[in-house]
């Protein structure tokens, strides 16, 4: 489904990361890793044709993204960023309508169909009641709960999520996230999430890729890569992984128990 | 859940923006009829429907009892004017509208390319080293305003990841130059003849205006407007930020160009052929956004049709003053500028603005 093999990828011709090979079977979860600026963004703005990578290749649904238009891309993975303000006031809906752009000609604007389609995603995703909302005026959860459901408009079998639920409260987190691991059984999506959170990793993926200063540090399973040790080598010594009644949780190491 | 009833209060909100659409548009008719009526002469309806039908040359009895001075001041001054003010206050607008919506800045205007600028100093160079008359003015003032647009892009070109930012930024050097060598020849021009007539070309007037301005003017700006309508939608997706437009599926580079492109095209004629008119192209979008809501498919060819009932009916008040005419942007700033001061102050738009 996807299929990453010796991309480098930088700004100004200076790479920023090197070497990274992976490749997702479908329905799987993947996790991205990393400490600040290791390189994980700039891996996902490739593989949106967001950024062009200075070496190696970046297949989705076995076709060479390069080769792809900004459109096509957009008809075959769906990028979920972080939910900020939008910059003039904007309904539910219109924004959920947004997601169709790459699947109308461009001098349409979505019709009814569409509009059914993007309520029956709002429904889907648990936010019809907002429908008629002003975007600007929800709660950060729910405007990433609508950008999800925007990304459903574009009708792919690849989702990429951008740090989803750093700026969130601990309740929206487990909403948003559970939404995600929802849709990706439901409808068999492939997912790539960046997180800052490990435990979120732990619970909600079932591959991982750690980055670490621009390269791959590990890559696997998550049951197999998500170990004390790996932890460690990603994040320093402040990180320690226990078990509890509620499964693997990584808490910070320095804590007096 | 049905998913129908929950659209139907939308169907409900079409309604009143299409009745919002057909109340503006049947003011512009009376603001139009307004402005060919209104004057030291007056001509009703069934003069005006005479002199047009005598002018297609299909009533030749009814135009030989027809005073000429009506015949003179409907036919060669005012509908002229009108239709050049309604379709510069309808392109400025629309301009504004969709420069707001790139830009995702409320304070936009069609001013930040520098078009505007260079346009005016067009104006300047065809006056102070030609002495030129109308049309070699409008020509060098638009080419000046071409010249400032294709100097942008291949600047942003130049840059890496050509962010907004560095368009406003190139916009705001651009604006510097030409207002400064603006400023130059102001200073060395001859300031009872010449100075005289680039301020008063700035100012904004439409007093000279032929039927010539008309025959650029009205297929210009609606081809500008044509475009920028249809392509409304779209704007919508550019408005969310430079990457989630494109992973959208938008081709940035290309419709951004497209979209500056139109915007200047209107931009530069209108300053051309009738001077810098401030203000127009800031407020009318937000007055537009208040009543038909944000969804840029509908408040560009709403800013339109706002804009040109606007600058309709201002020129056709300064046109009426008692003690004479004045130039327009005197009235669209002082119109606009208090408009601007309660817009900060109201809450709503604060966030908006501030952000």
């Amino acid at each position: 489904m996807i299929d990453v093999r010796d991309v480098a990828a930088g700004y100004g011709g200076k790479p920023v990361l090197n070497n990274i090979t992976f490749s997702l079977p479908k329905g799987r979860i993947m996790g991205l890793l990393g400490r600040n600026g290791c390189g994980k963004t700039t891996l996902f703005r490739c593989m949106n044709g967001l950024l062009k990578p200075l070496g190696g290749s970046i297949r989705l649904q076995g076709r060479d993204i390069s080769q792809l238009s900004q459109r096509e891309i957009a008809r075959t993975a769906a990028l979920v960023p972080q939910a900020t303000a939008a910059a003039f006031a904007i309904t539910v809906k219109d924004m959920i309508l947004l997601g169709a752009s790459c699947r109308i000609k461009a001098w349409q604007s979505p019709g009814r169909m569409l509009e059914e389609e993007a309520a029956a995603h709002a429904a889907e995703i648990g936010v019809l009641p907002l429908i008629d909302k002003q975007f600007n005026e929800l709660s950060g959860g729910e405007q990433q709960l609508v950008l999800i459901a925007r990304a459903l408009m574009q009708n792919t079998e690849i989702l990429f999520l951008d740090e989803p639920t750093s700026h969130l409260d601990f309740t929206n987190r487990y909403m948003v996230m559970d939404m995600v691991g929802q849709l990706a059984q439901e409808k068999e999506m492939t997912v790539i999430i960046t997180a800052h959170d490990p435990n979120m990793v732990l619970e909600y993926c079932t591959d991982v890729l750690m980055i670490k200063e621009g390269a791959m540090l590990a890559l696997g399973p998550v049951a197999e890569i998500m170990t004390e040790a790996n932890l460690q080598a990603l994040y320093g010594e402040c990180i320690a992984l226990k078990e509890t009644d509620f499964g693997k949780v990584v808490v910070p190491a320095r804590r007096r128990s | 859940m049905n998913s129908n009833n929950l659209l139907q209060p939308d169907w409900e909100h079409k309604k009143h923006i299409k009745l919002v659409f057909i109340i503006t548009a049947i003011l512009l008719l009376i603001a139009f009829f307004l402005s060919m009526n209104l004057g030291k002469v007056k001509v009703n309806l069934f003069d005006m429907v005479n002199i047009l039908l005598s002018k297609f040359g299909l009533t030749d009895g009814f135009a030989q009892d027809l005073v000429l001075e009506k015949e003179t001041v409907f036919f060669n001054v005012r509908l002229p004017r009108s239709i050049v003010a309604s379709f510069v206050g309808a392109g400025l607008a629309a301009a504004g509208a969709v420069m707001q919506g790139l830009y995702r800045n409320p304070l936009a205007a069609p001013d930040v390319l520098g078009v505007s600028q260079a346009a005016n100093f067009g104006v300047g160079v065809a006056i102070f080293f030609f002495s030129a008359g109308t049309l070699f003015v409008q020509l060098t003032s638009f080419f000046f305003g071409i010249f400032a647009l294709v100097f942008t892009f291949l600047m942003v070109s130049r840059i890496q990841g050509s962010s907004i930012t560095n368009l406003v930024l190139i916009g705001v050097i651009i604006s510097a130059i030409f207002q400064a060598g603006l400023t130059l020849l102001l200073y060395l021009s001859d300031p009872y003849s010449e100075m005289l007539r680039i301020n008063y070309w700035l100012l904004g007037a439409f007093n000279t205006v032929t039927w010539s301005d008309v025959q650029i003017i009205v297929p210009v700006v609606l081809i500008g407007l044509v475009f920028l309508s249809v392509f409304g939608w779209r704007l919508n997706i550019l408005s969310q930020g430079d990457e989630e437009a494109q992973a959208l599926g938008i081709n940035l580079k290309l419709w951004r160009g497209l979209y500056i492109f139109f915007v200047a095209l209107v931009v530069s004629v209108a300053t051309a052929s009738v001077g810098n008119i401030s203000w127009v192209g800031l407020i009318i979008p937000h007055i537009a956004r208040y009543l038909v809501g944000s969804n840029q498919a509908r408040v560009i060819p709403y800013s339109a049709l706002l804009g040109a009932l606007f600058l309709l009916l201002i020129d056709t008040v300064i046109r009426n003053l008692p003690w004479g005419e004045i130039p327009i942007s005197i009235i669209t700033s002082f119109i606009a500028a208090p408009f601007l001061f309660a817009l900060i102050l109201s809450k709503k738009n604060r966030r908006s603005l501030f952000k």
